[in-house]
């Protein structure tokens, strides 16, 4: 009976001890529900040993139990070996691109900013287990890091598992990745080579670009936190790659726009510009400053606008009215037409028109293309729908429908031009490549706190300033040219392909017949 | 060390291919793969012409060769188990294992000659495959480079998954035990990439690395890395060790 008392105290003991390692494994704490079981199995185990003590060590020390143990030895040393073996060749990278377009060699650019890296950057994928492209973008991060292991890391995360972490790091969807470097982070919504690539020089580049709002002119202020101020801009702009500040060109040293200026902002100024800073505006895209301009419809501000005129950039006398119930529906008024055309070439509105993006301008008024300068790139960047209107007429009460006078649909409400600078008294032998650049949007209501969070404004307003201050020439990569591989199958040739697997397979049936009838036969 | 290798590989070959089941092996495979590549090979043709009236870029290697070969490996899954299942447990229960064992072979003699037998079933399951590709070669440039690639890759899952099954038939004389427990563990190795879409972290990448889905995709990508090969070369050794282990336990069992 003892015996058999020892017996189970055995069974339970390793009952215990694996019950124990289970827990462990699972929870990863060592706590009461870990030494518990331990004990208990620790326990077991010695009053188990000591009543078959003489047994157990027979059994133990069995010629059985060593030809068994030595097998488990040499079995663990095996494994331990390959092991260690795969480890080596996972860490070699060693490989060869066969694919025609190199489809998994990374480009020289990619391979030397990477290798360059002097701070650790970190990449959160925000994709769900079965999100579509995760597994090729996994694959592109793997090779990124492989190239710098010691700065570069990566990490999944499934948003809708873990909604906390994608809130902390402000992401609304899948596919959306957010790469860190110290205090630093940048958001890519694409998953090419040349995306990753992008994001990384910025975050890692620490470079900021300033930025000069200008005042004196009643324009909104950057420090306001009301509905009409530019707190939020101020706030974007600074977690992204600027540095914002204001300007007065009636105080500021000499007048001019500062050296460092990468851009100057006129947020909808109501009073009107002199003559002095005009020409010190005019001085700076000589010297290929780029200026971004905001203006309301009934703003009073003719000098400013004979000089915008005078560059090619004419804003219409209008307010843009939009009357359709859909856009009503998103929270738009017949006087803030929802915007969701824009150009898919400039940098500064590509990526909105290849995710379908939208914006919100309350109280807009329209552009018309002015005389331009020879050598001068016009563009409209965001064009309204083309159930808008431009309201030539006056007085609060819109019309419903556009007037005579009044320019149909789609209207154009921000513009750029990119000209040389020798069009704005710039050197004439400048390179060719040195440009002015001009963004003008027909309201500036979209910069203040009121409307910046609203749609896409946010993204529209910072992705044109990074046009602006050269930031998407950081873009450098060509996409990889891919083989269009369309196949042209005939009629006979896809019947042929079918015959062909329905033989195979018929084939392969009747030589197992014929096996088994010959087996039979012989048998 | 392995000089009568040959007799055994003869032998065990000839068994095979005089057993019905390879023959039915061979059926199903052939039937599933005439499925997994005529069914998107029409699709492909549809949509590749209309992107291409589109402007737009439809790759061959993208939409039909990798998720192709992909699906030959599911069908393996199932049905290579049925080959090696009756490798070991049918001589254990009719007995001839230990006439085998008299015979001047080494136990490593045995087990490759065993294996190797399957790998050639393995090699005319897949050199078929090839006609699919040169069907349509006139007509697309095929990347033979990537379909080489992804042959071979395809190939080395195969003999992975034999050393697996010729491993659970030595554990047992039970030919439907061997079989299941080979499927169960394929499955396992099969699921355990999704496995590792789960985790994060390190646990992540170690599971990734473990699963033979991660190591397959990128050889039928056109991508040949030593990481993948390696792979394949040092788990079918492992497991080929392993079944040797268990027939040497023979001897002290």
């Amino acid at each position: 009976m003892r015996r058999e008392y020892a017996k189970a105290a055995g069974w339970t003991a390793l009952i215990a001890l694996a019950s124990a390692g289970v827990t462990y494994a699972v929870r990863g704490i060592a706590d009461l529900w870990l030494w518990l079981p331990l004990g208990l199995g620790v326990a077991l185990a010695a009053v188990w040993a000591a009543a078959l003590g003489r047994e157990a060590f027979q059994v133990v020390s069995s010629r059985r139990a060593r030809q068994g143990g030595q097998s488990l030895v040499y079995a663990a040393a095996v494994l331990t070996i390959v092991l260690v073996l795969q480890s080596l060749a996972v860490n070699s990278s060693v490989s060869v691109d066969l694919t025609k377009d190199k489809a998994f060699t990374l480009s020289e650019q990619t391979v030397k900013t990477v290798k360059g890296l002097t701070q650790k950057v970190e990449f959160l994928a925000f994709y769900g287990a079965s999100a579509p492209g995760r597994p090729a973008f996994e694959d592109l991060l793997k090779r990124v890091r492989a190239l710098n292991p010691a700065r570069v890391g990566y990490d999944f995360v499934d948003p809708v598992r873990k909604p906390l972490e994608a809130q902390e790091y402000g992401v609304r969807e899948q596919g959306t990745t957010v790469v860190v470097c110290g205090d630093r982070k940048e958001t890519l919504t694409g998953s090419q080579e040349e995306d990753l690539l992008n994001a990384l020089l910025k975050v890692s580049a620490g470079q900021t670009e300033n930025v000069y709002f200008l005042a004196g002119h009643q324009e909104a202020d950057l420090g306001d936190s009301s509905a009409q101020g530019l707190s939020g801009l101020k706030t974007a702009l600074e977690s992204d790659s600027f540095q914002a500040s204001t300007l007065n060109l009636a105080t500021a040293p000499g007048g001019v726009v500062p050296e460092d200026a990468a851009v100057v902002v006129l947020a909808g100024p109501r009073t009107d510009l002199m003559e002095p800073e005009l020409k010190a505006l005019t001085d700076f895209l000589g010297r290929g400053g780029r200026i971004f301009v905001a203006l309301d419809p009934r703003a009073e501000v003719p000098r400013l606008r004979a000089w915008l005129a005078k560059a090619g950039i004419v804003f219409d006398n209008d307010i843009v009215i939009d009357m359709n119930p859909f856009s009503q529906l998103f929270g738009a008024s017949p006087v803030a037409p929802i915007v969701n055309s824009f150009d898919g070439t400039n940098p500064a509105t590509k990526d909105l028109s290849q995710q379908h993006g939208q914006a919100l301008f309350p109280q807009t008024s329209g552009f018309s293309e002015g005389t331009l300068p020879p050598q001068a790139a016009y563009t409209e960047l965001a064009r309204t729908l083309p159930t808008a209107f431009g309201w030539t007429g006056k007085g609060d009460r819109a019309p419903t429908h556009p007037g005579p006078r009044d320019k149909r649909g789609p209207v154009a409400v921000m513009v750029s031009l990119q000209a040389p600078v020798k069009d704005f008294g710039g050197a004439p032998n400048a390179p060719a490549d040195e440009n002015a650049r001009l963004v003008a949007m027909g309201s500036s209501v979209p910069l203040q706190n009121r409307a910046v969070g609203a749609f896409n404004n946010q993204d529209l307003i910072v992705n044109s300033l990074r046009w602006l201050s050269d930031q998407d020439k950081r873009i450098a990569l060509a996409p990889k040219p891919v083989d269009n591989q369309p196949l042209y199958l005939n009629q006979a040739r896809a019947r042929l392909i079918h015959w062909s697997v329905v033989l195979l397979a018929l084939g392969a049936l009747a030589a197992g017949v014929a096996v088994s009838l010959a087996r039979r036969r012989s048998a | 060390m392995t000089t009568n290798l040959y007799p055994i590989y003869r032998r065990e070959t000839r068994a095979l291919f005089l057993s019905p089941v390879a023959w039915i092996v061979l059926f199903a495979f052939y039937s599933l793969a005439g499925f997994f590549w005529v069914a998107p090979l029409s699709q492909y043709a549809f949509y590749s012409v209309m992107m291409a009236e589109r402007g737009q870029v439809m790759k061959l290697v993208d939409y039909l060769i990798a998720p192709f070969l992909g699906n030959v490996t599911v069908t393996f899954i199932f049905l290579l188990p049925l080959v090696s299942m009756r490798q070991f447990s049918e001589e254990k229960k009719s007995g001839t294992i230990e006439t085998l064992f008299t015979y001047p072979f080494s136990d490593l003699d045995i087990v490759l000659g065993k294996w190797l037998a399957a790998v050639t079933l393995l090699g005319v399951m897949l050199l078929p495959l090839l006609m699919d590709f040169g069907l349509i070669a006139d007509k697309v440039a095929v990347p033979w480079p990537v379909v080489a690639t992804g042959m071979a890759g395809v190939f080395m899952v195969g003999a992975c998954y034999l050393a697996v099954g010729l491993f659970t038939s030595a554990l047992t004389e039970n030919q439907v035990v061997a079989a299941a427990l080979s499927f169960g563990a394929l499955l396992l190795l099969f699921v355990l990439n999704w496995l590792a879409a789960s985790a994060s972290g390190s646990l992540h990448d170690l599971i990734g690395q473990l699963s033979i889905t991660t190591h397959m995709q990128d050889l039928t990508k056109g991508l040949l890395a030593l990481k993948d090969v390696t792979y394949f070369i040092l788990f079918t050794a492992f497991m080929l060790f392993c079944t040797l282990r268990v027939l040497e336990s023979k001897k002290w069992r």
